[in-house]
């Protein structure tokens, strides 16, 4: 297949993958997301099969398979656990005539909880805290941690008249 | 025992009682008790009465008096007689080390100690080993049996179950409207449907502000943070299986029945994952973390700006 590509149906997450695709092959091998071998080149069409996922510790979600023309994407969300928790990783594949031609990784919004464990509980989530000043507010009290311990405090003052200037 | 007799007036818990709260230092922080249905002279005796028995609490669970029980056990083995109070206690303890996998421990009194929190503060971290194992205590309640020198800590959870035996001596004098404050962890008990707090959830990088709000009423929410006791890389709490202080979450928050769990929750928030803990215990929690994004529990009660 020649290089220069300007096929404006070609159906890959080409304004996603800018950054991701070098790694992109590493981190699909590393969470086994790469289902399937490479296919041998054959001179009848493939069937639309599925790839048989090869032995993997997480489990594999089916990926959607888009037929374009020049060649079959796959795209495939990834599960798998981190010390973080659940975490989901998008992949989108194209192969044409057994070869892969493109490659692309969408690192999703991390979340903390996987879609699996909404049935048990949710969670909500905000990227960024935002503090509104004691005084603007009606509080019957604040929790936190502004009050320290005093001998820990006195401790510290200790210390640090101890230290070098 | 005391006999109090109600004041006529009701009143419902609003801002302007900030005056009739009544202040005071012990177990190392400084408590706000509010007493809304009591006479001044009630509330003095009630307030005596509190700061006698948090004497007689940290005469027994301070880490930090070489001559409480728990300072005793430090340096010599034997059998300790305990009050029958400690059962609890060491029941919560022994179901959240199961769940968090020895991470939560009441043994970690000798780590902080090494890393340098220690009775005298010292500041200075020494050699850490991991803590002593559970075979090291015998338990036939009310009496701890330690086969060897114990350095035993239950800041994690002590001042919240401080909290809960105070509200129990108030529910024996037919006290049933009150708040105590505790430097932040805090139980609130009512009989009057409209009587509810808003309580402030303290901005962990900056205290004159506040990320959001917690409706409670008859609940605890108790507080943990990282950032004001802290020296060098350590702060208070440290995880046994790291040797480590946690780094990624900045504080935690914990709504609950019981200031026992809820202090003990939000200590736990930093050692394990929440799905961990929501699937024995009923409670909500918030966590900020370093970044400053916070995760919370999807409850009406909780509303961050």
């Amino acid at each position: 297949m020649s290089e220069q590509n300007s096929q404006p149906n070609q159906q890959h997450a080409s304004n996603n993958k800018a950054p991701f695709v070098i790694g992109a092959t590493a981190t699909l091998a590393s969470l086994g997301l790469l289902a399937y071998q490479a296919v041998k080149p054959q001179s009848t069409p493939q069937t639309e099969t599925e790839p048989t996922p090869s032995s993997v510790t997480q489990p594999v979600v089916e990926p959607v398979v888009t037929t374009t023309q020049t060649g079959k994407t796959y795209t495939a969300v990834g599960e798998y656990t981190s010390p973080a928790g659940e975490e989901e990783i998008g992949v989108t594949i194209t192969i044409d005539s057994g070869i892969i031609k493109d490659a692309g990784v969408e690192v999703k919004a991390t979340n903390q909880f996987s879609k699996k464990w909404q049935g048990v509980f949710q969670s909500s989530f905000k990227q960024l805290v935002i503090g509104k000043d004691i005084a603007t507010l009606k509080l019957d009290a604040v929790s936190g941690s502004s009050l320290t311990p005093k001998g820990f405090n006195d401790a510290v003052e200790k210390i640090k008249a101890q230290l070098p200037s | 025992m005391m006999q109090l007799r109600k004041s006529r007036h009701s009143s419902l818990l609003s801002p302007s009682h900030h005056n009739q709260v009544s202040t005071f230092s012990a177990l190392g922080t400084h408590w706000h008790v509010l007493l809304p249905e009591l006479t001044i002279t009630e509330k003095a005796e009630v307030i005596g009465l509190i700061r006698r028995k948090l004497e007689e609490y940290e005469q027994v669970y301070s880490r930090f008096r070489p001559d409480s029980l728990v300072g005793q056990m430090a340096r010599q083995a034997g059998t300790y007689q305990f009050p029958d109070s400690i059962a609890p206690l060491w029941q919560t303890y022994e179901r959240l080390a199961r769940i968090t996998n020895n991470r939560f421990t009441p043994f970690i009194g000798s780590l902080i100690s090494a890393v340098g929190y220690d009775p005298e503060y010292s500041l200075q971290t020494k050699s850490l080993k991991p803590p002593p194992s559970w075979d090291s205590i015998q338990v036939s309640y009310p009496t701890l049996t330690a086969s060897q020198p114990i350095e035993l800590d239950f800041g994690a959870a002590g001042k919240g179950y401080a909290v809960d035996l105070l509200i129990a001596e108030l529910a024996a004098l037919s006290v049933n409207a009150a708040t105590i404050n505790a430097g932040g962890d805090i139980r609130h008990i009512t009989q009057t449907k409209t009587d509810h707090l808003q309580v402030g959830l303290e901005h962990p990088l900056n205290d004159q502000q506040v990320i959001g709000t917690v409706t409670l009423q008859n609940q605890s929410l108790c507080g943990s943070a990282g950032n004001r006791r802290a020296w060098g890389s350590f702060h208070h709490i440290i995880d046994p299986l790291t040797l480590t202080s946690p780094k990624r979450i900045t504080a935690t928050w914990v709504i609950a029945d019981t200031a026992l769990l809820a202090d003990a929750l939000a200590t736990c928030l930093f050692l394990v994952e929440p799905a961990q803990l929501l699937e024995e215990f009923k409670f909500n929690y918030i966590r900020v973390f370093a970044d400053q994004s916070v995760e919370y529990s999807p409850s009406p009660q909780i509303e961050l700006f």
